[in-house]
């Protein structure tokens, strides 16, 4: 259980050190002394009080906001701005291009980094079939439901076949039976791919049945990792096992002290 | 459906039925108001429009309504698009520009009237004038919100797809927007009917406004209910023949980006 993981040891595809990111527009720092590593290979789960900068974090690995000190890395160099070797998937689905199929949202990358058109078209019909959306590939995105356009926006950055997948609260915005599925959804495609994953969620029993690491964060201003849980249960998880909910009690009893730490039990501010 | 479907055959049967009641209530109001002038029947209108036609005036008169009407409106898009498009993604031209654009917003197009007069004659380019002013603040705020109101996310995940700024927004900016630029050609549709008919009412040898006006002389009421209706249908027709462009640029660009959101 020690504050920032073991870097060097396994290898870290990205490596934020004594991160500092301020609130927009102002000097108060919403994050300081973060540090976060994610190994290759693995699904990295980040929780944390509402509003103590977990989404800043993601944003600032996907290059949308700047950092004021500190390092951020990806394979070692330095994270400047977004690319396509950090694929994002939102929380909401307004990041679809609305007027694209499904098949022309996940070739847009391959299309914009001018991929030619075969191998474009035939990994996009993989990703496609991967994810389970076989059968939908000429749809609009209103014509799907919440959790197909989901699985759109993870076919999408998958084409693009990046070194690290970013997802920030991603079935938050889906109902609860849409969001079990698309939870061993995202399991079965994961093992499939063994992509790295960073995933960001409010939701405590998704992260532990999600991830292989889980990372508490303190709560904002000024916000850190307080602690990293390893998930050493074999998968599929079974939310039932005494170990589960073990685990499950641990971060619930971090989380509501961190919750505790802020006036009121509310975050003071909102970051990013 | 297909023309011959039923629901496309419901729909025309209930177009013709309302029609026809139409008519007959028309025939019945007019029928009570006595005077022909007052309020003139159907048949009456219908034989004045048969005149008009046979002498050729509500050709040319349409003609010269829609000539400025198109002129003036296709010279404010193509002004308006391309400045609410770069208001829209430069800040620094939208801080620049935007308190003109609030500030002529509210003045109409007809209280120029006199002054396009004096700088432009009484010849076609005072009206068209007239048309391409409102057309143009209408259709450059509609743009440029169009431009504000693309979700952060939608660029941001653009972004980390791998586009640059150019791909970025002729492959993401220009399709969200298309809906919000025909919104706003749409109204400014209806203005340029608007604005058109009222300029001709003043200052015109032409054109329905014209017709609508010189008709008061001689008390042709019959005449000004043609004009009336031939801007009805033209209005109509105008605005069907603008969403079928807009659809052919691809109905989805009009109806898929509102809608995902």
């Amino acid at each position: 259980m020690n504050p920032s993981g073991m870097p060097g040891t396994v290898a870290s595809i990205l490596d934020a050190r004594g991160v500092v990111i301020n609130y927009q527009r102002s000097n108060t720092p919403a994050l300081e002394h973060m540090d976060l590593s994610l190994r290759a290979g693995e699904l990295f789960c980040l929780i944390g009080p509402s509003g103590c900068g977990k989404t800043t974090m993601l944003s600032a690995f996907a290059g949308f906001v700047p950092v004021v000190s500190g390092s951020m890395l990806l394979r070692g160099r330095q994270i400047t701005g977004p690319g396509p070797d950090r694929g994002v998937v939102f929380q909401d689905d307004d990041a679809l291009f609305g007027w694209l199929t499904t098949l022309e949202n996940v070739e847009f990358g391959m299309k914009v980094t001018g991929v030619p058109r075969a191998e474009r078209r035939a990994r996009a019909e993989h990703y496609v079939n991967l994810v389970g959306l076989g059968g939908h590939e000429n749809k609009l995105p209103h014509e799907l439901s919440g959790g197909m356009r989901k699985r759109v926006q993870i076919a999408r950055v998958l084409a693009n076949e990046p070194d690290v997948l970013l997802m920030d609260e991603p079935f938050a915005a889906l109902d609860a039976q849409a969001r079990a599925i698309m939870q061993v959804e995202l399991e079965r495609i994961w093992s499939a791919t063994r992509s790295s994953v960073l995933f960001i969620t409010h939701d405590i029993e998704e992260a532990i049945v999600l991830g292989d690491r889980v990372g508490v964060m303190t709560n904002g201003p000024r916000a850190r990792m307080r602690e990293i849980v390893e998930i050493d249960l074999p998968r599929p998880r079974e939310r039932a096992s005494r170990n589960f909910t073990d685990v499950l009690s641990r971060c619930l009893t971090i989380i509501s002290e961190e919750v505790a730490r802020s006036s009121f039990g509310e975050p003071r501010s909102r970051a990013r | 459906m297909g023309l011959f479907g039923r629901r496309s055959m419901t729909a025309l049967g209930s177009l013709l039925i309302s029609f026809a009641v139409l008519v007959l209530i028309w025939q019945l109001a007019a029928s009570a108001a006595h005077l022909d002038l007052l309020l003139p029947s159907p048949f009456t209108v219908a034989r004045a429009a048969v005149a008009m036609v046979a002498s050729g005036e509500l050709q040319s008169d349409i003609a010269a309504s829609m000539a400025r009407i198109v002129t003036g409106y296709f010279i404010g898009a193509a002004i308006a698009i391309p400045t609410g498009l770069l208001m829209g993604t430069v800040p620094f031209i939208r801080r620049f520009v935007d308190p003109y654009i609030e500030f002529f917003r509210y003045i109409p197009a007809l209280s120029l009237i006199t002054m396009a007069l004096i700088w432009f004659g009484i010849g076609e380019s005072s009206k068209v004038f007239l048309i391409v002013y409102g057309t143009t603040f209408i259709v450059v705020v509609a743009t440029s919100a169009g431009v504000a109101a693309i979700p952060k996310n939608r660029l941001r995940a653009a972004a980390s797809l791998g586009a640059n700024r150019p791909q970025m927004f002729v492959l993401v900016v220009l399709p969200s927007v298309i809906p919000q630029i025909y919104t706003g050609m749409r109204i400014a549709l209806g203005n340029a009917f608007t604005t058109i008919v009222a300029a001709e009412l003043v200052s015109a040898q032409s054109g329905l406004g014209y017709v609508i006006f010189n008709a008061r002389l001689y008390l042709q009421t019959d005449k000004i209910f043609v004009a009336i209706i031939a801007l009805g249908l033209l209005g109509l027709a105008s605005d069907r023949l603008l969403r079928t462009v807009f659809r052919w640029l691809g109905w989805r660009f009009v109806q898929g980006a509102a809608a995902s959101e």
